[in-house]
């Protein structure tokens, strides 16, 4: 009996507690005539669990995690001029940065005029609809293994022109890079000193359609998009010279001594706040050397000289505006090579309650291995992960 | 504990219940606007014209038929709220906190007044009108918070208060004796009782991203949709404001 009560106690705290946190005056802007500057940040924690396979026991992923300390500035000089410097620093005592989650996010300089807008510096690759969508507007506290950026990187230093057309329905991005991905930061490029070229288009019915998961708006008419982009880079390494340890990323694929196109398509639609989206790329890798590791020691008459890396991602989201709660569901494989048998598939379920809409909001993910690739064996089986996401 | 499980719910529901009167507006036809990205309209004082300003920084003067035959030459900066009297038209930007007054036949700046405010992007000013009965011009945040600043004939602002409401405005109206604001993000026309500034009533509009409304003379509302480039047109007489 004493337990429940105190069990009450907690949970009653619990409730007064949730009532003080929605904020109420987010964001500071500095004006001076027509300059303007802009701080945001966010910090979002979480505790993560996860169920090990049997036999196994090292249980250091079970634990709290500062995932988002950031600092985040926008700036705007008349109409022609936007700046942008975002930095978490929850990430910065990282070793090896975290793409999908590095330390510098964001610091570019962008010129707007009537032919293109010319993006200068470090950010987002326009490649990928799901990478491109802000993490704070999902209920996920994980993007998808194929857009996280150990299959392909996400961020980059670049030049990126852009141009929107007919209502801003359609939208055409194309833009080169040093290729090197989040790594390119360190200085130096690979000793091929080749760049990586980046493009995508989108269209956009009977409205534009910004890069959002959820219809937080509930829209009272089906809104549509449709996108394709594609990317190609050709690292052939000189004799005796390699990549900046690291550059790889996980699967060791991000770059590799060769050519690498890409290319992906994305749908997504909403409606009454129902949500869905899909998304599928592929890699076409093509090592210099027969002898590269990716091809398992297969001769040329099996692997014909390159591989295929490939996957997909489908998701479905419902947000009910009435009890400020976003409810989704996200099924993803990916085929590391197509040369080694299996794909792995993975399948999460989360939710969000809203305190105040995606600045302050209690978020939970659940996600379940249902098949693993041979090259990319896991100690768990399930894992979960809740936490509280805040946005000043 | 079980009883607590029960209540949370419960208590999400009742304060949707308790929700003020609503009706449900159905758009009877559309026009397109011939303004990128209009952020808000007024109409002239001559009930002929309509002044629209933009996104993309600029202040027009169409006809009726949402046709440019006027653009102003000035720059703007965010340009999210318009209002005219015989005086003069009022332009607020969001983004350099600046209230801009034009010549009606020139379309040039005569006057610029700065308002500071601290809040962040798309938390700045969005609306601008004049409360007829208190005499008042009235300027009001977007969101996060809400505020609402009442300022006398000279634009000095002598009171200002938090507005409760859980979304955005928009835009700003005055028109048969309430105050009427739009919100963008939750698709509402609010009609509002100036005495203590309650909701008295929320019509629901199906148009995506609106961002600026004009009640017409003879009752017709017409709402600006900022993503669409449209102005939609609903049946919205002068009775409606009794309900």
């Amino acid at each position: 009996m004493k337990s429940i009560n105190s069990y009450n106690n907690i949970f009653l705290a619990l409730l007064l507690f949730i009532g003080t946190i929605a904020p109420t005056g987010a964001q500071i802007a500095l004006t001076n005539g027509p300059h303007s500057l802009e701080i945001s940040g966010r910090i979002s924690t979480y505790y993560n669990y996860r169920f090990l396979k049997p036999g196994e026991s090292n249980r250091r992923k079970d634990r709290f995690s500062l995932r988002d300390a950031q600092l985040q500035i926008e700036g705007r000089i008349r109409n022609h001029i936007e700046y942008e410097f975002q930095i978490d620093f929850a990430d910065l005592a990282l070793d090896v940065a975290d793409p999908e989650n590095p330390g510098l996010m964001d610091a570019y300089v962008q010129y707007n005029n009537k032919i293109a807008n010319i993006r200068v510096g470090y950010g987002k690759l326009p490649y990928s609809r799901s990478s491109l969508v802000p993490f704070i507007y999902t209920p996920y506290w994980q993007r998808a293994e194929l857009v996280r950026g150990d299959v392909f990187s996400r961020r980059d230093v670049g030049v990126t022109l852009s141009k929107e057309f007919f209502r801003q329905l359609v939208n055409i991005q194309a833009g080169v890079y040093t290729g090197l991905g989040e790594l390119s930061l360190d200085g130096d490029n690979d000793p091929s000193g080749r760049a990586e070229y980046i493009g995508r288009a989108e269209f956009a019915w009977p409205s534009r359609y910004r890069y959002r998961d959820i219809d937080s708006r509930v829209s009272p008419i089906p809104m549509f998009t449709a996108g394709i982009n594609g990317r190609y880079s050709n690292k052939s390494l000189p004799d005796g010279t390699f990549f900046p340890a690291g550059a790889g990323g996980e699967f060791g694929l991000k770059v590799i001594d060769g050519k690498r196109f890409i290319y992906g398509a994305d749908i997504a639609a909403q409606y009454k706040g129902f949500s869905g989206q899909f998304e599928i790329h592929q890699i076409r890798n093509t090592p210099s050397k027969s002898s590269s590791v990716h091809f398992y020691g297969l001769p040329d008459s099996i692997t014909g000289g390159y591989f295929i890396t490939g996957g997909y991602i489908v998701q479905l989201n419902y947000f009910s505006k009435k009890f400020r709660t976003i409810l989704s569901s996200r099924f993803e494989e990916l085929d590391l090579n197509d040369l080694v048998a299996g794909n792995s598939q993975r399948l999460s379920f989360a939710a969000a309650y809203q305190f105040s809409a995606f600045r302050s909001m209690l978020k939970l993910q659940w996600w379940s291995i249902v098949e693993e690739e041979s090259i990319d064996p896991q100690n768990w089986t399930e894992q979960m992960r809740v936490g509280w996401q805040f946005t000043f | 504990m079980r009883m607590l499980l029960v209540l949370i719910p419960c208590l999400f529901l009742y304060s949707n219940v308790l929700a003020q009167g609503r009706t449900v507006l159905k758009d009877k036809k559309y026009r397109e606007v011939a303004v990128a990205e209009p952020s808000d309209m007024c109409l002239t004082p001559s009930g002929e014209h309509f002044y629209i300003v933009s996104d993309n920084g600029f202040l027009v003067k169409t006809n009726l038929d949402f046709q440019q035959i006027q653009k102003a030459e000035k720059e703007l900066y965010d340009p999210e709220a318009v209002f005219c009297d015989s005086a003069f038209i009022y332009v607020v930007e969001e983004r350099s906190r600046n209230l801009i007054l034009f010549d009606h036949i020139s379309l040039k700046p005569i006057r610029t007044l700065h308002f500071p405010y601290s809040g962040g992007r798309n938390k700045g000013y969005e609306a601008f009108t004049y409360n007829l009965e208190k005499q008042t011009f009235i300027l009001i945040t977007e969101r996060e918070p809400i505020i609402v600043f009442e300022l006398d004939k000279t634009f000095k602002v002598f009171n200002q208060f938090e507005f409760d409401y859980r979304g955005d405005i928009s835009s700003a109206s005055w028109y048969k004796g309430k105050l009427w604001l739009l919100s963008d993000e939750n698709m509402e026309l609010l009609r509002i009782n100036t005495d203590d500034y309650s909701i008295e009533h929320v019509y629901e509009l199906p148009v995506i991203n609106p961002e600026g409304f004009q009640i017409m003379p003879d009752g017709r509302l017409i709402v600006l949709s900022d993503d669409m480039q449209r102005a939609y047109y609903f049946d919205f007489k002068a009775n409606e404001i009794n309900k």
